[in-house]
């Protein structure tokens, strides 16, 4: 493996970063969260750091669980057991996420062990998106935005200025834009860069400052340029589900006669790629960006945007299958993979739908079931 | 008022006569296939050691795996909550039992009222029990009796991989086989039973004192095994570990209103 | 997809025959007093061959409700639910047929001339079918592909349309509250029927602002319906719906209250019952009688300083319905003299409507939405729960809290630490069993009924 890539691999395997630190001793707050929903384009601009927060190292969920249940989903009470073992001890400050039941139930939880064992941080914020697009809806998350600005500026003492949100979404926009360039490789036959290596790279870049990103994206591109996978007999698979981090997964798919050519995951490449308006009011553009332009099963009124989303993926990536993963205890995505089994129906494309816990074991398992549907998608063939 | 608890577990049925929050007598025996007998027997038994006639008893708890069998009864509880009670009731100290049976590890919290708080069993399987450390003790010719001196003289105890007790067995016998030293094969069966036992600890996050209850609780080389994994002391309570249920179910006797007429 | 070619509602008619003979009884409450106490014996114990087609009606009123102001009660709220049934499977109709969620309040929907199916409902019609007819409805969901996670509440709605249960929907309507479930399993609705939906957003908070948005959504919503159905909302009927629910809720938060006293003169089972009800009867004539009714009832037992039942022994705080097991209230109230006193289901605390003009309506439904059951709890941060959770244990001398947790809802069972613990500082001894509202293949009534004999007795309440 090549310095870049190794060097990207290592940090989406880390718990935290060499870069992390070095911005927070220059100074820099760091602020956690969880759901692709979350502007990372305001916190930037109140000169912080956001910061994906994952189960990455989470070996157990022994104390997660005296909080959740045995129905509650795995990523977040392996997050939780992380928290609670004071691995996040190097954040300023969190922001929640009303995306699913289980991850907005952190928010009380966290608060509640912030009063009852002091577990840090203090700022810990609930930012609330609508499930619905109507104008209503739009307006609704403008003003959710203008207070989530004004809660920083008032608990970390900033000043979140019109330029400092322009400059902070052309930034982010460079980061979407060299994401875009790299999917944009792995539409030819033998894409550059493999569907592990890129989730690697999408769950690096969402631990690092996005100056640090960029950088890294721009050097990976040169990199991977000339780059071609091997794709001889290989079936071309789309990816699509929940939170994914588990790299060996991916491995696992495309170690089965695979390659893993586009994603659709909360964990990168639904919205990695997706950039904000910047002309106009930048607020309104942010809420455009995240409110219509990326959307996410938890949007009750958008299936088929999302349906013609995939079906337009599937054909420019010239796909052979999709697979649907899912965290078990996942309603949003119980109901999208029901949907997209119907799709899968009615436009004729192979389909395999996979459950898992996060870090959870039975890979043998899971490696027989997609060895067997490889085996049934070439048959078709 | 005096009350009885009886115990029927997959081994063992064991009685208890219970005056207040004193044991006044208990018995033990094999379960075997005339079950109603034995229940019988044993409840008797009981009683002349307690020195008391069956009318006085005025009420009658049965518990354990098969407490149904029992006629007579007020009403039965689960072994989880009599356990519980009289851990706490002989030591108020205690907030975790430890319950090692025939075919279950069960263990409970206690919360500062002695109430029953929560608990977890292991899997439903024998691997994890008394029956199993009894038929790798048979198959290796071992008295009961003698397992925790056996054990005690091992040096390179062997890691056993099976989960299930009817494959375990399977195993033993190769390992006998092979010519493995027995004092290694007992010492091993006891690690992977105390190691199940310590699982189920971290899991509950066990709060001190911590008793031991049920058969194996007997067997010294076990409990100092289980206390070693832990990194914990346990307590040792004034009756046999073996008889804690059906103290417990003459304690829950005890609360509520009497019946008329003897049982 | 699968979805049969004719309707038949065969479910659905037997549910409407039971409800017919509630009805039809309720003229002669005498009669039906008598009928209930002959058959609460057959029905107590276990579901059995002979009993299960009248066992979850008989005993959905409880052990409890047995004076005559409640049996006519009962009879009032079944004649509502008779009409819902009936327009239901009346497929000669030609006024739009709108599907409306369950925690979606509809009283909107009775100023259009529309007919209305609510399809989480189907999970307590086939109740009364016995209790394995709404696991088949679930299995028939399950086996098309919808998640086995998903509330079975959900799993139902989708089954009765595979089964041929549902009506065609013209219009469907529903909001982004209480879970995950409904969010997601209104989208496969729509998918499946290709009918216009409408969904409502939930706001998070308790604030001016959240309620503004929702406030905004009703009327986003207002449009939407008199756009997709070419009618005209009448405001002047709405406005008489709205009186009535402001007298149904004056009864039924009094009713909440009365509870207080110790023996409690009611129970939760006249506010469950409305609660479920509410499809069919909230803000109409009928649905105002019973809560006048069950008030009346309670109240002149209040004066007389008695329990609803024989002798009040334990005084239950609840956390969820244990509807699959209906059956339980009966069971523990005639074992144990155990009383629910408080829940989280059928307590009612809410405003009253404004209705002097269509703003002032529009405004205060708003709120009265997000103050309905489950809504006010599910939507937001933990302190809706805990709160309210906290104020019902200084009030009510409960005597224990029963965690009845359904599967389904899984932001309930996340907060399971932060209910413990408020029990444990309030010295209250707490049960937290595992549960489903409708799916009994989860864990079976016998299961349910030993730990809660183990929970009372170590706990000396028994």
């Amino acid at each position: 493996m090549s310095d870049i890539l190794s060097t990207i691999q290592k940090l989406a395997e880390a718990q935290k970063n060499a870069y992390i630190t070095k911005a927070a001793d220059e100074g820099k707050r760091i602020l956690g969260y969880m759901c692709s929903f979350v502007p990372e384009e305001i916190i930037h601009a109140a000169c912080m750091v956001p910061f994906r927060m994952t189960a990455v190292g989470s070996t157990e969920t022994r104390l997660g669980d005296t909080y959740y249940s045995a129905i509650n989903c795995s990523l977040v009470r392996h997050i939780f057991d992380k928290a609670l073992k004071n691995e996040f001890s190097f954040l300023d400050g969190i922001v929640f996420m009303n995306g699913c039941d289980h991850s907005r139930r952190m928010y009380d939880n966290w608060r509640d062990a912030l009063k009852t064992q002091g577990l840090g941080p203090e700022f810990l914020y609930m930012f609330v998106a609508p499930h619905t697009t109507m104008e209503t809806s739009l307006n609704r998350f403008i003003d959710e935005l203008n207070g989530f600005s004004s809660a920083l500026e008032k608990n970390f003492g900033v000043n979140i200025t019109k330029n400092a949100l322009k400059n902070s979404i052309s930034i982010y926009n460079r980061r979407r834009k060299l994401f875009r360039e790299l999917n944009e490789m792995r539409k030819q036959p033998e894409p550059p860069i493999s569907g592990a290596e890129m989730l690697a790279v999408q769950l690096a870049m969402t631990s690092i400052p996005v100056e640090n990103a960029v950088d890294l994206l721009e050097q990976l591109t040169e990199h991977v340029h000339d780059r071609k996978m091997d794709c001889k007999d290989k079936l071309r698979i789309v990816v699509t589900g929940g939170a994914m981090e588990e790299i060996d997964h991916v491995k696992m798919i495309e170690d089965s006669g695979a390659i893993v050519v586009a994603e659709n995951l909360c964990t990168g490449g639904r919205h990695s790629d997706v950039s904000s308006d910047e002309d106009g009011d930048p607020v309104i553009s942010i809420a455009e960006r995240y409110l219509y332009k990326v959307s996410c099963p938890r949007m009750v009124d958008e299936f088929e945007n999302r349906s013609s989303l995939l079906e337009k993926t599937l054909k420019e990536y010239s796909a052979d299958a999709l697979i649907t993963e899912k965290l078990m205890f996942c309603d949003i995505w119980g109901g999208e993979v029901f949907l997209l089994k119907q799709e899968a129906k009615r436009m004729g494309f192979p389909l395999l739908s996979l459950e898992r816990e996060i870090y959870g074991g039975g890979a043998g398992q899971m490696k027989t079931r997609v060895q067997a549907f490889f085996e049934t998608v070439r048959n078709i063939q | 008022m005096i009350s009885a608890g009886i115990d029927v577990g997959t081994r063992f049925v064991k009685a208890c006569i219970v005056k207040d929050e004193a044991l006044l007598g208990c018995a033990i025996e094999d379960v075997s296939r005339d079950i109603d007998r034995v229940i019988g027997r044993v409840y008797q038994k009981a009683l002349d050691k307690a020195g008391i006639s069956k009318r006085h008893v005025k009420r009658l708890v049965s518990t354990g795996y098969g407490a149904k069998l029992v006629k007579g009864k007020s009403f039965s509880m689960s072994c989880t909550h009599c356990v519980a009670k009289a851990a706490f009731v002989l030591d108020p100290e205690v907030r975790t039992v430890l319950d090692c049976g025939g075919l279950f590890i069960t263990i409970t919290s206690i919360d500062e009222r002695g109430v029953f708080e929560r608990t977890l069993s292991n899997d439903k399987c024998a691997a994890g029990s008394g029956k199993f450390l009894e038929m790798s003790a048979q198959a290796i010719e071992i008295p009961f009796s003698s397992i925790s001196q056996y054990a005690e003289r091992s040096k390179e105890p062997y890691l056993v991989s099976s989960n299930c007790a009817v494959f375990a067995e399977s195993e033993v016998i190769t390992q006998v086989n092979y010519g493995r030293e027995n004092t290694d094969i007992i010492a091993g069966v006891l690690k992977s039973i105390a190691g199940r036992a310590a699982t189920l600890f971290e899991r509950i996050q066990a709060q001190d004192k911590v008793a031991l209850a049920g058969g194996l609780a007997t067997v010294t080389a076990f409990s100092s095994m289980f206390e070693q994994m832990t990194d914990r002391k346990t307590v040792s309570l004034p009756i046999p570990p073996q008889n804690l249920g059906a103290f417990g179910a003459g304690l829950m006797a005890q609360q509520g209103k009497p019946s008329r007429g003897g049982v | 997809m699968n979805i049969h070619s004719s309707e038949n509602f065969s479910i659905s008619r037997a549910a409407l025959r039971a409800s017919s003979m509630g009805s039809l009884f309720s003229r002669y409450p005498r009669a039906l007093g008598w009928v209930k106490r002959l058959m609460l014996p057959l029905a107590l114990e276990k579901e059995t061959a002979f009993n299960r087609h009248f066992r979850f009606f008989i005993l959905m009123a409880g052990y409890a409700m047995s004076n005559t102001e409640d049996i006519r009660a009962l009879g009032v709220l079944s004649r509502d639910f008779q009409d819902y049934l009936e327009n239901v499977i009346d497929e000669t109709s030609d006024k739009p047929m709108v599907w409306s969620e369950w925690n979606l309040s509809n009283e909107i929907l009775r100023a259009f001339d529309v007919r209305q199916y609510v399809p989480e409902t189907f999970a307590v019609v086939a109740q009364m079918a016995g209790s394995d007819a709404a696991v088949d409805i679930i299995e028939l969901a399950e086996e098309e592909g919808m998640a086995p996670e998903h509330c079975s509440a959900a799993k139902t709605a989708v089954g009765a349309l595979l089964a041929n249960e549902a009506p065609k929907p013209d219009v469907i309507i529903s909001s982004s509250h209480p879970c995950d479930s409904v969010t997601s399993s209104y989208q496969a609705l729509q998918y499946m029927t290709k009918a216009p939906m409408f969904v409502v957003d939930t706001p998070y908070w308790d604030d001016d602002q959240s309620f503004k948005h929702y406030e905004n959504n009703l009327w986003d919503l207002v449009a939407f319906l008199e756009t997709n159905l070419n009618q005209k909302l009448d405001w002047d009927k709405l406005r008489e719906v709205c009186e009535n629910v402001n007298i149904t809720n004056h009864y039924l938060q009094e009713l909440s209250e009365m509870s207080r006293a110790v023996p409690s003169p009611t129970s939760v089972e006249p506010l469950l019952l409305h609660w479920l009800g509410r499809m069919a009867a909230f803000g109409s004539p009928n649905g105002m009688k019973f809560a006048e009714l069950v008030h009346n009832g309670a109240k002149e037992r209040l004066k007389k300083k008695q329990s609803i039942i024989s002798e009040e022994k334990i005084r239950m705080i609840w956390y969820d319905v244990p509807l699959v097991f209906a059956p339980l209230f009966p069971w523990l109230e005639k074992k144990f003299g155990a009383v629910v006193v408080s829940d989280f289901m059928g307590r009612i605390q809410t405003v009253p409507i404004d209705t002097s003009s269509k703003e002032t309506m529009i405004r205060d439904l708003a709120r009265t939405h997000l103050y309905c059951t489950m809504v006010r709890h599910t939507r937001g941060p933990a302190e809706f729960y805990m709160e309210e959770f906290q104020k019902i244990i200084e009030e009510y001398s409960g005597d224990c809290f029963i965690f009845m947790g359904h599967q389904g809802c899984k932001g309930g069972w996340a907060l399971r630490k932060l209910f413990r613990d408020v029990c444990r500082d309030a010295r209250l001894p707490s049960l937290f069993v595992s549960s489903d509202i409708f799916d009994k293949r989860h864990v079976t009534e016998e299961e349910v009924k030993r730990q809660f004999e183990d929970f009372f007795r170590s706990n000396g309440l028994a």
